[in-house]
């Protein structure tokens, strides 16, 4: 994990970015309830949800009204048919009337006379008759949009009740829905304090074990280190030894042989002590030689692997 | 996370084991130990600064120094530093800079002085000094005359060897060898001299051969066999008075005889009865008692230190091979068995190793026998090398080699790797021995 | 070469047999040597015999004495000296033809002693090339005492390596230097 850290060191600062930024907006939700634009902020996604939540409402509402419309419009058109159908009539015959008229006029010379008469009777008649036909359909046209009328006014009002109940549930709904928003923003944002928490915590736990794990790594990295570090603070003191060691050049049992030093500070020698050592004084001399030639030892890389007591164990490997 | 854990699982079964191991170092950690087993063999460096003379009424014709330095290095066991190395050339050990002869690889220092003592004797005064410890570990100061300076500065050698290798010096001794002269005069030697082939002193002079000279264990006497009287004939002379008598002149061989260690009987070779045969005279009465009985040739018997038994030499197996007898007697036991021809033993005095002529594929070379192991090691690789001869301390072997048309000393370490030729020799040189110590020391 | 060698040998010996080989340089000799050496001259006495068969065997040269027969250069014993093997003390045939000749002419004048000088080559150690010498001695001695020689005429000493016929240190020195030299002493 350290490894794969150190490897990737943004990926450590894009995760303490990541915290920080998590810490941030907790913070942020935090003061949030106190400060305005937040509120307002809110509202605004109140209002959408009770967008979402009116559509269905308005859909219905707008139905009506729509309808409500369209049957004014059809009224409307009704009317203006009905209008536009007695103009085109009156029109007409005021046209057939011409045309009668001039038909009459034509034949008014040949019947004018003789249909004179019976003529302005039929006309009177059929005008009368006419007129008797449209004042029944004017009166029923009346009568039918009177009673359109009033029933659109009693739809209207109809309407306009369901709707103001309509609109009391739905605040009431919508207070409740608030509020059970609300509640459950309110879990949900305890909950998300909950898990952030808890992820902090898990997240801090881990950084812990991390940690912990790279310390422990680095602890077994210093001993692997100082291990290292120590052989080859030994290998240097046999090596300075050993190559000052000038064996007897004559021969003769050359056993092995002990002897003890004492170093101070810097690898000076102090003392040479001779434990067991058979062999002849040429030997031994040839011993004692090689630590006094090797003064001062050689200094470890760390203080700490300063050892101010060393056997020395001679032995020719022959 | 997942591939932390899985690391660290498949870590798990090494991490007991790092711990266990680093509980053990940090246990060991107490007493640290650290095991030396390289190095190089070598001698052992020291330096040896003239000794100041400048005192002297008299210009000092012996370098002291020179004697000292020419024998430490014959040894084997030091390696004099040439002197043109030296930083300094103290006389006194109140005047050595020790850093500046460590820094030069030198482990001992010898300083000294030669001054005016009174008339006709002379102060000779040396310090052997530890360059690493910085101190003096010897010091002496002898009254000496003039004649005994060269034996002053063996004496000096020797004391510097003991102290260094807890082995008496054997340079303040002498060697006896016989030289012959090569000219028309043809006249035979018999010479005693100082180890480093100086000195030398004639102890005999004949037209005939002259052979096999023995040391007696006092160092009084010697030894030899002469032909003087146109056979083989051992006599036994007193260096100091000169006195020689005829100890064996038997008909046949009367040859190579040995001095006991005890001084009193000589062991000796006679074919009065046939073949050749050891015997044991005893010197005093002259009484002779036959050792072997052998029909072959039996020859060159050597004591062994203390007295008990006798090498020799016997071609009774078809070859020339060495053989131990008690010498009081009894059933001769073969030694060597490796190559075709070993003859001519000494013996260490420590009883350790016995020395021998060595023949291979014509060429004879000195070959050292350890008892204990049986081991044969070729010492020399010469052609004709003959008569070794153990120093008293045993560390050294002394022998013949041919040069040219004549015969050389030279002395070699028991390992072979230190050989040095005795220097100022005139004619041919043969049959070196090494005498005994001069005297025994408290 | 070879009888002018012999002249000078011969005369040699001649200044030697005057006075004894003991003399020569005086050694402090003791009792049981004078001994020892005057056992030796018994037995060197102990020669009639011996020299009555030199007076038979010799008839047809009775006209010659001994030292005459000595200094003839075409003799068949001018020549003295025989060659060994390297660490042997077997004769070869032709020398053992040479030695029949020696031994005949000493068996036939008892007024004749021999030395048998023993050599060695310089290879090996000395006292060991002593005895090997000893041994070239004492083999010629048995043949010479077979073919008649009286014991009594016949003595051997081995210089070993010694005294070198031939100084140099290869085959050619020193199968020269591997011999038994003759001495011929006429009473």
């Amino acid at each position: 994990m350290l490894g794969t850290l150190k490897r990737h060191p943004r990926a450590l600062l894009l995760s303490l970015a990541l915290h920080l930024f998590v810490i941030g907006l907790a913070l942020l939700e935090f003061s949030g309830e106190t400060v305005k634009p937040v509120v307002s902020k809110q509202s605004l996604v109140d209002q959408t949800i009770k967008a979402e939540i009116i559509d269905q409402k308005q859909l219905d509402k707008r139905e009506l009204e729509i309808k409500k419309n369209q049957d004014q419009n059809k009224q409307q058109e009704l009317d203006k048919k009905r209008n536009d159908q007695a103009a085109k009539k009156r029109a007409d015959e005021l046209k057939k009337k011409k045309v009668l008229e001039n038909r009459k006029k034509t034949e008014a010379d040949n019947k004018r006379k003789a249909d004179a008469l019976k003529k302005k009777k039929a006309e009177d008649a059929a005008a009368a008759k006419k007129k008797k036909a449209e004042a029944i359909q004017k009166a029923e046209a009346d009568q039918k949009r009177k009673a359109d009328e009033a029933k659109v006014k009693a739809e209207e009002a109809k309407v306009k009740a369901q709707k103001e109940a309509e609109a009391e549930a739905e605040r009431k709904r919508e207070e409740a829905i608030k509020k059970a928003e609300d509640e459950k923003r309110k879990q949900q944002e305890a909950a998300e304090k909950a898990e952030r928490e808890a992820r902090l915590e898990a997240e801090a736990e881990q950084r812990r074990k991390e940690a912990e794990l790279k310390a422990q790594l680095a602890a077994e990295e210093r001993q692997r280190e100082l291990d290292s570090k120590r052989n080859k603070y030994y290998s240097l003191i046999k090596e300075k030894i050993s190559r000052n060691w000038r064996q007897p050049a004559n021969a003769g049992d050359k056993p092995l042989c002990e002897v003890q030093v004492v170093q101070g500070p810097g690898g000076i020698i102090l003392d040479v002590t001779f434990g067991k050592c058979p062999g002849t004084r040429e030997y031994r001399l040839s011993v004692e030689a090689a630590v006094l030639k090797s003064d001062p030892l050689p200094e470890p890389e760390e203080k700490e692997l300063f050892e101010r007591n060393i056997i020395l164990k001679f032995k020719p490997n022959d | 996370m997942t591939t932390m854990y899985l690391n660290f699982m498949k870590r798990s079964f090494i991490y007991p084991l790092f711990f266990m191991l680093l509980w053990i170092s940090q246990q060991a950690q107490a007493v640290i130990t650290i095991e030396i087993t390289e190095g190089v063999e070598g001698a052992i460096p020291v330096s040896v600064v003239e000794f100041d003379s400048s005192t002297l009424p008299v210009q000092l014709t012996t370098d002291m120094a020179e004697i000292i330095t020419n024998n430490l290095n014959r040894s084997g066991v030091f390696k004099v530093l040439n002197k043109d190395e030296y930083p300094r050339q103290p006389h006194y050990s109140k005047d050595v800079d020790y850093a500046k002869w460590r820094a030069i690889g030198q482990e001992y220092l010898v300083v000294g002085r030669v001054l005016n003592k009174s008339a006709g004797l002379l102060d000779v005064q040396f310090q052997l000094l530890d360059v690493l410890k910085q101190k003096q570990l010897l010091g002496y100061s002898f009254p000496v005359r003039l004649l005994n300076i060269r034996s002053t500065a063996h004496e000096i050698s020797d004391l510097i060897y003991e102290k260094i290798t807890g082995i008496q010096g054997a340079f303040n001794t002498r060697i006896a060898y016989i030289s012959a002269r090569n000219d028309k005069s043809r006249k035979y030697v018999l010479q005693v001299a100082d180890t480093d082939g100086f000195n030398p002193h004639t102890v005999l002079e004949s037209d005939e051969p002259l052979m096999s000279p023995s040391w007696s264990p006092d160092g009084q006497s010697l030894a030899y066999v002469s032909f003087e009287n146109k056979r083989a004939e051992i006599f036994i002379q007193h260096l100091a008075t000169a006195r020689r008598s005829k100890v064996s002149g038997f008909k046949g061989i009367n040859g190579a005889p040995n001095w006991s260690p005890d001084g009193k009987s000589l062991a000796l070779v006679l074919s009065k009865d046939r073949s050749p045969d050891i015997y044991i005279m005893d010197v005093a009465s002259k009484k002779l008692t036959r050792l072997t009985t052998h029909r072959s040739i039996d020859t060159e018997p050597v004591w062994s230190a203390d007295g008990a038994s006798i090498i020799f030499t016997s071609d009774r197996s078809g070859s020339p091979q060495l053989y131990e007898i008690p010498s009081t007697g009894g059933q001769a036991k073969r030694i060597t068995f490796e190559g075709g021809y070993n003859t001519a033993a000494d013996l260490s005095p420590d009883g350790k190793n016995t020395v021998m002529v060595y023949g291979e594929g014509g060429s004879y070379k000195i070959a050292l026998l350890e008892r204990e192991t049986n081991n044969l090691t070729l010492l020399t690789s010469g052609n004709l090398d003959e008569s070794p001869s153990f120093s008293p301390n045993g560390r050294m072997v002394l022998y013949a080699s041919t040069q040219g048309n004549k015969g050389v000393l030279y002395m070699i370490s028991l390992d072979g790797k230190s050989r040095h030729k005795l220097s100022d020799q005139l004619g041919d040189i043969r049959e070196p021995v090494w005498g005994p110590y001069k005297k025994v020391r408290q | 070469m070879n009888k002018i060698a012999g002249i000078v040998v011969l005369s040699f010996l001649l200044l030697a047999g005057c006075a004894p080989p003991q003399e020569d340089v005086a050694p402090e000799t003791d009792q049981d040597m004078a001994i020892e050496q005057t056992e030796e001259m018994s037995g060197g006495s102990a020669t009639p015999i011996a020299g009555s068969d030199a007076q038979a065997t010799g008839l047809q040269q009775d006209t010659l004495t001994a030292q005459e027969l000595l200094e003839q250069a075409d003799s068949p014993i001018a020549s003295r000296v025989i060659y060994f093997e390297y660490d042997s003390a077997k004769v070869s045939d032709d020398s053992m033809a040479l030695l029949e000749s020696h031994g005949d002419f000493i068996a036939a004048n008892g007024n004749v002693n021999v030395t048998l000088n023993g050599h060695a080559d310089e290879r090996g150690s000395r006292e060991y090339n002593i005895a090997l010498g000893d041994r070239r001695a004492l083999s010629v001695r048995r043949i010479l005492l077979f073919q008649g020689a009286s014991s009594d005429q016949l003595e051997t000493v081995s210089y070993g390596e010694e005294q070198p016929a031939e100084l140099g240190h290869d085959e050619a020195a020193w199968s020269k230097n591997r011999r038994v030299e003759l001495q011929y002493v006429v009473r």
